[in-house]
């Protein structure tokens, strides 16, 4: 008998889960983004530090960030993550698509992570594209996001999966309506 | 040049966790009651950019429970430091911190400390229990610790070394068991931990830890402890199933004589909206001539509860405990909990 429930527990676990589910992971594809989508949708542009010498990161490398897995840049600085307030179109795509949670699964994976030792800071939460620009442009370790049309030249765009936000395949984008 | 001290950074941040029971169970001579839990303060502060400061201060009621020797006295209050951590961090491959913290044997004990609003259930299995609460593992550490990831790709894996005080065990039962200020011997303990957080599978983590240490009971040999603990948790939002096996091994010095402490305890939950229901079945058996906590016995039963989240920041908790024990009919828990961050 525990043997059949062990088997049913592994086989549900490793098989049976529902994508939606998997909060744990991001919930879109890594397809591109359907033609309706793509016409409604902005490019969200991951933002760095000018003196920042990173030009690439992968999917799974941004996740790790913005969940605060990761927590130095490679030249040892630390990182310091900017998000925009609750319930920005911007915000509810980063939580939808890098970071595969809602607003209370976030808020309760910083807390853990914060009171393990395991998250070393909270995420600097600012309220405008300019104060994130600023943000960014006077401290090192920064790393944010914006619309593509909130970029100037005072800090760096970041590929994601080696691709920049006018490529085709590119992956960030606001809806006009995130869900979350 | 040495790292610059920004006063504007170094405020402290607290955080608080506290939970409020009604408990009842079938236990000859308990009463059912309601209780206050540990009001637990949750101390930071980034000290430079590679310094910081982290505490847990626990007010905590009730006598302790030591190896099944109580002191102290009902329905007061006391506190204790229960983290007390200078961290050092150089990258994501080495950080190092200093202090009194929780041992990094197998996952729950550094996964979740002295909060309930954190965990699912009411409390901690068995085996993870604290050490004032008569548990049998040496769950705090006063000592040295590095960490960090190790280069290894989508693998993800990570270690823990750890040197240490270890457990008292040369002082009477009654007194602290974990040795903030002096160390009963010379001999350190030591523990090493690695575990994979594998990209392909989110929220998996699989690992295994070994702690070893050399125990000195008066007017006994010496006994050395090995402890052996393995681990394979899948925890996402809205499910968690945790597992976790340990062999805590006592070798009597200049004899023959090895006595093996097996637990083991699987959880599983799922959230429904603000429901989460959960199970819990949990096994520990220490032979009745064990040398150290002979107290413990053999105890395993299953967990039946379900938490509500009333809020993003109050849950309440009801669980049902069975437990069977050595020699001794078994024992019927009901608690009511309501835990709670502020």
């Amino acid at each position: 008998m525990l043997r059949r429930v062990t088997a049913i527990l592994i086989v549900v676990a490793l098989t049976g889960w529902p994508k939606s589910e998997a909060a744990g992971s991001p919930a879109r594809s890594s397809e591109t983004p359907s033609a309706e989508q793509g016409a409604a949708a902005e490019p969200l542009v991951i933002v760095v530090n000018r003196s920042n010498p990173i030009d690439d990161l992968s999917m799974a490398e941004l996740r790790r960030i913005f969940l605060g897995s990761r927590s130095h840049w490679a030249n040892g600085r630390r990182i310091t993550l900017v998000m925009r307030d609750p319930g920005e179109p911007e915000r509810k795509t980063i939580l939808r698509d890098v970071c595969g949670m809602n607003e209370d699964q976030l808020k309760n994976h910083f807390i853990h992570g914060l009171f393990t030792g395991e998250i070393l800071l909270s995420p600097k939460i600012l309220s405008t594209p300019a104060g994130v620009r600023k943000f960014i442009f006077n401290v090192p370790g920064a790393i944010g996001y914006l619309r593509a049309s909130d970029l100037d030249n005072s800090i760096k765009v970041v590929r994601i999966d080696e691709l920049l936000p006018d490529d085709r395949g590119y992956k960030l984008r606001v809806q006009s309506q995130a869900g979350n | 040049m040495a790292e610059r001290m920004d006063l504007s950074k170094t405020l402290l941040r607290i955080r608080g966790f506290g939970d409020i029971s009604l408990h009842g169970d079938t236990q000859k001579g308990d009463t059912t009651s309601f209780s206050l839990g540990q009001l637990d303060l949750f101390v930071t502060s980034d000290v430079s950019d590679k310094f910081r400061f982290l505490s847990e201060i626990v007010f905590e009621g009730g006598p302790d429970n030591i190896y099944g020797a109580t002191s102290g006295q009902t329905n007061s209050f006391s506190v204790d430091v229960e983290r007390y951590l200078l961290q050092y961090s150089h990258n994501d491959y080495f950080n190092l911190s200093a202090g009194r913290g929780h041992t990094a044997i197998g996952y729950y004990n550094t996964a979740y400390h002295h909060s309930t609003w954190l965990q699912t259930t009411t409390g901690r299995p068995f085996l993870f229990e604290f050490e004032d609460r008569g548990g049998i593992l040496p769950i705090h550490t006063v000592g040295v610790t590095a960490s960090g990831a190790i280069p290894s790709g989508g693998l993800g894996l990570h270690y823990v070394a750890e040197v240490g005080n270890g457990r008292a065990s040369r002082t009477p039962l009654v007194e602290e068991p974990v040795q903030n200020e002096i160390d009963d011997q010379n001999h350190k303990a030591f523990n090493l931990a690695v575990f994979a957080r594998p990209e392909s599978i989110t929220g998996l983590q699989t690992g295994f830890s070994i702690y070893r240490d050399l125990l000195a009971p008066v007017n006994t040999p010496r006994i050395g402890e090995t402890i052996l603990a393995a681990h394979a948790v899948l925890i996402r939002p809205k499910y968690e199933w945790l597992n976790e096996a340990l062999l805590d091994r006592h070798a009597v010095n200049g004899t023959t004589s090895v006595f093996n402490t097996p637990g083991f305890y699987t959880q599983v939950s799922k959230q429904f909206g603000d429901y989460r229901p959960y199970l819990r079945y949990q096994y520990v058996n220490v032979a009745n001539n064990e040398p150290i906590f002979s107290d413990v016995a053999l105890q395993h039963g299953p967990s039946l509860g379900l938490r509500f989240d009333a809020s993003e920041s109050v849950a309440l908790k009801l669980q049902y405990d069975y437990t069977f024990l050595r020699s001794q009919p078994g024992v019927n828990a009901l608690n009511l909990q309501i835990g709670f961050t502020f």
